[in-house]
């Protein structure tokens, strides 16, 4: 698990020397590389697809601007994602309106061909996380999503790695009742 | 066989099927196709902004020292200015007089001598006063 977030800080390194070097138009590579996954993080903590799209677009500025704060940090990757972090929950923050929506509507969502069959659950999992308090849908996206160790997720959420693990743990037991609460009841031996 | 709902608290089992599930819908939710485009021209657009406040700076850096320069540099041309005197009409012709007077000569030849002389006085001290033809 480690050497999959350790593997993206590398290229997160890389792309941001290239923009050290070459300046913002070399910014794309570093789009490609993270921007839909910050988008999604952001997504789990503003619950709103323009607002996680500000966020990611007003981080990925600032790196442009200042190479920097990512070239010379530990881990890139897990500042990126700091970054994000706190730029979502300003966002959030400063936002008038309250979203309590359960549903997918405001998003955009991918409908891939060979995926078709999957589309139900992906959806009921994406409705399920949006119920989730706001804490403990970053901890599930983290370390599912991401790849990262609690110890990591600890380091980004400036909290301790007990905490970390039983956010997830109540997390876990959350989404699989809200999953099962949504299911038929599975024949099973 | 018996329908049951098998749950995350129940087993292991249940916990990596929906973790499996949740990787898998790690795509679902994508950006929208403009954020690439606008987010590289932000990028630009505050490149330019940057380049634009940093020649500001170093022009009003420059704009402070000729300003602060350019006054010493006054004030010493004004010092210099009043060292240059030109002999005036005046005070050559008196001169030129009192030369003639002493050496008994005409006004003319004392005029000669009043310019001979500030000729090898302005060699040595370019800016001179009339005051050392004498």
């Amino acid at each position: 698990m480690m050497a999959v977030s350790d593997s993206l800080s590398d290229r997160v390194r890389e792309m941001t020397n290239r923009i050290s070097e070459s300046g913002a138009p070399a910014l794309s590579g570093l789009f490609d590389l993270t921007a839909h996954r910050l988008h999604r993080y952001a997504v789990t903590i503003t619950r709103n697809q323009h607002d996680a799209e500000d966020v990611v677009q007003a981080v990925l500025v600032q790196v442009a601007g200042k190479p920097g704060l990512l070239s010379q940090a530990d881990h890139p990757w897990h500042y990126l994602l700091q970054m994000v972090r706190n730029r979502a929950i300003l966002v959030t923050r400063n936002r008038k309106r309250t979203f309590s929506v359960t549903n997918l509507y405001d998003l955009i969502t991918r409908r891939s061909v060979d995926e078709v069959d999957l589309e139900e659950t992906h959806r009921e999992v994406w409705t399920a996380l949006r119920k989730l308090p706001s804490n403990q849908r970053e901890v599930v996206v983290l370390k599912i999503w991401e790849e990262l160790t609690f110890a990591q997720i600890a380091s980004i959420l400036e909290l301790t790695p007990s905490t970390v693990a039983s956010r997830y743990r109540y997390a876990m037991t959350k989404l699989s009742r809200h999953l099962q609460a949504n299911r038929p009841e599975v024949p099973h031996e | 066989m018996s329908n049951t709902r098998r749950t995350f608290e129940d087993d292991d089992f249940a916990l990596s099927e929906l973790e499996r599930a949740i990787y898998a819908a790690r795509n679902y939710v994508v950006p929208s196709d403009d954020l690439r485009p606008q987010t590289l021209e932000a990028a630009r657009e505050h490149g330019r902004d940057r380049t634009r406040v940093r020649w500001s700076r170093i022009a009003a850096v420059f704009g402070l020292f000729f300003w602060c320069f350019g006054g010493m540099l006054a004030s010493s041309a004004s010092g210099i200015r009043e060292g240059f005197v030109a002999p005036f009409g005046d005070e050559v012709h008196s001169i030129a007089t009192e030369i003639s007077l002493q050496e008994n000569d005409s006004f003319e030849w004392g005029l000669v001598e009043v310019f001979s002389r500030y000729r090898s006085l302005s060699g040595m001290h370019r800016f001179t006063s009339p005051e050392n033809f004498r």
